[in-house]
């Protein structure tokens, strides 16, 4: 997996098509949803194509279902190999959760007990999955809306010790935590602090719906003010990390995101700027 | 942790099959394994996977049958995604495939079965999405045609593209589809006698595209996609066509053919 500083990223989205062909915005890179690419061809393998050209492109699953009892989909991770072959990604993720139970795909991103049972079925499959692909997987950390009796360990304690038995690395989604940490009542930072920043290797940015006494992780407004407060803090002390805004509805137009990424770009340089000018990143 | 809690938790598959019956079922089995805390009570905590569970599907059907949606109406609409998701959980990594049983769901449901045309208006909107994102194929051009000798005409046989496939319906669900998408009312269910053949494939511009298709070139196509050759196919014509006409039937067919994209090899060595 390549541990390069990429810079900052938009997730890719049909309705940017045309006009990331076209105009060639101001984008370090892209992220794509493997599972829409995971089809024969047409249009969208057809614009990926393109766009591959003059971009970096990370892939980003949601149905690799890591942490699910059911047996590994190796059919689904032939397809993911195979389309990873073809577009040479930078590097590959998914998520930290289960999906599927019994064959059925619940289509959501589930949490998992933070229990030593649930670290070593992890420890399994990501072990399998990773031989499987020839590669390491980075996994993101999913927003919760509960928490079980049994779980004997924080989350963060659980990414912890993941990280230390799996070599695997993570996709930080400051949102998520975010989200997290006002449904469960507890410290965001408390969380970033017991990451090691070198198991980081990307960041995702993204707006959520408040309720007051919950937020729900929409992913379908902007970056709000509390996630963009956290993501600072967080890279004070992380060193640069690939930056993206992830926006999975109510998707707006292409300039609307690029304000948004051009102040993670503020951010990035007022925390990084030391580093970046010593490593020519 | 006490050892009493300990007895009582259930393993990792337990708990993963207690939340998928949640999902399916409404089971409220997982509450009890939800920490009390906050202003959320562990019945609100649960409900939000369940809502988006099938909020999450219904957006599927929403998006790939927005037209049998309209000509269901809202509250017929609403029973068949309930009874669908029910009916037919999604065993595909990706939505994409959700939809695919739909048909089959309402040419076996009442009150859907009650109406065939509704099976086949989701039928045909499956088939278009199948046309979408089918494999790719170089086309061949009209320029194609300068290049066949002669002599080789008897011999010529075609590739099609793999997006090209048919459709064939009893009732007016194509024209009804039609008039719904160009916001017009559609007309009453009707069933014809013989049934009606379409042509659906993605067009040049990448755009799926579809078209109704008489007996003779559907006849024209199934011969050649077996890989019978021009010779062979003039021959199976002869019960259609009468025999001076069917070289230019033939030649219009084709004409077509290569203009919207459907060859995309040729070949006339025999």
């Amino acid at each position: 997996m390549s541990d390069k500083f990429l810079g900052f990223g938009l997730g890719l989205r049909t309705q940017h098509f045309a006009s990331v062909i076209n105009d060639k915005p101001k984008v370090d890179w892209f992220e794509i949803i493997s599972e829409n690419y995971m089809v024969a061809g047409g249009k969208p393998r057809y614009y990926l194509e393109q766009i591959r050209a003059n971009y970096p492109i990370v892939m980003h699953g949601v149905s690799m279902s890591i942490g699910s009892t059911d047996p590994l989909n190796f059919k689904y991770l032939a397809e993911l190999k195979l389309l990873a072959e073809q577009v040479q990604p930078e590097w590959m993720s998914d998520h930290l959760c289960f999906t599927t139970v019994g064959g059925i795909n619940s289509h959501d991103l589930l949490p998992m007990p933070y229990t030593q049972e649930s670290l070593d079925h992890l420890t399994t499959r990501i072990h399998q999955v990773q031989d499987f692909l020839g590669r390491k997987m980075i996994f993101e950390n999913v927003s919760s809306y509960l928490t079980y009796q049994h779980d004997e360990m924080q989350e963060w304690e659980f990414l912890a010790q993941l990280a230390q038995q799996c070599d695997c690395k993570f996709l930080f989604d400051i949102n998520n935590i975010y989200v997290s940490a006002r449904n469960h009542n507890f410290d965001p930072l408390d969380y970033l602090k017991h990451i090691k920043p070198e198991w980081v290797q990307q960041i995702h940015l993204a707006g959520h719906s408040d309720f007051g006494t919950h937020i729900i992780d929409t992913h379908d407004h902007p970056v709000p003010n509390p996630v963009w407060q956290l993501y600072a803090e967080y890279i004070a002390t992380s060193g640069p990390k690939s930056t993206m805004i992830e926006r999975d509805d109510n998707i707006p137009e292409l300039n609307e995101l690029l304000v948004e990424l051009d102040q993670a770009r503020t951010i990035g340089a007022k925390a990084w700027q030391k580093t970046l000018e010593t490593t020519h990143v | 942790m006490s050892n009493n809690k300990q007895q009582l938790a259930p393993s990792l598959a337990e708990l993963q099959q207690e939340f998928m019956s949640l999902l399916q079922t409404n089971d409220r089995h997982i509450e009890l394994r939800v920490i009390q805390q906050g202003l959320l009570t562990n019945v609100q905590r649960v409900d939000i996977y369940r809502t988006g569970y099938r909020l999450r599907l219904r957006g599927v059907i929403d998006s790939d049958h927005e037209m049998l949606g309209i000509y269901l109406g809202d509250d017929l609409y609403a029973q068949m995604v309930e009874g669908y998701i029910d009916a037919a959980p999604s065993q595909h990594p990706s939505l994409r495939f959700f939809g695919d049983r739909l048909p089959e769901y309402l040419e076996n449901t009442a009150p859907f079965s009650d109406h065939p045309i509704l099976a086949e208006m989701a039928s045909f909107e499956r088939t278009l999405l199948n046309a979408f994102d089918s494999a790719d194929a170089d086309t061949l051009s009209l320029s194609l045609l300068q290049q066949i000798p002669a002599d080789k005409w008897p011999l010529l046989t075609f590739s099609f593209h793999p997006s090209l496939t048919f459709y064939e319906c009893q009732w007016n669900a194509v024209e009804s589809w039609q008039c719904l998408k160009n916001a017009e009312p559609p007309p009453a269910p009707t069933a014809t006698a013989q049934s009606k053949m379409w042509a659906v494939w993605r067009g040049l511009s990448k755009l799926t595209e579809y078209k109704s298709m008489l007996a003779t070139e559907r006849e024209v196509l199934r011969v050649m996609q077996q890989g019978k050759n021009f010779a062979e196919v003039c021959e199976s014509l002869l019960e259609h066509v009468c025999e001076e006409q069917i070289a230019a039937t033939l030649y219009g067919f084709i004409v077509e053919w290569l203009q919207r994209g459907w060859i995309v090899d040729a070949n006339w060595d025999g």
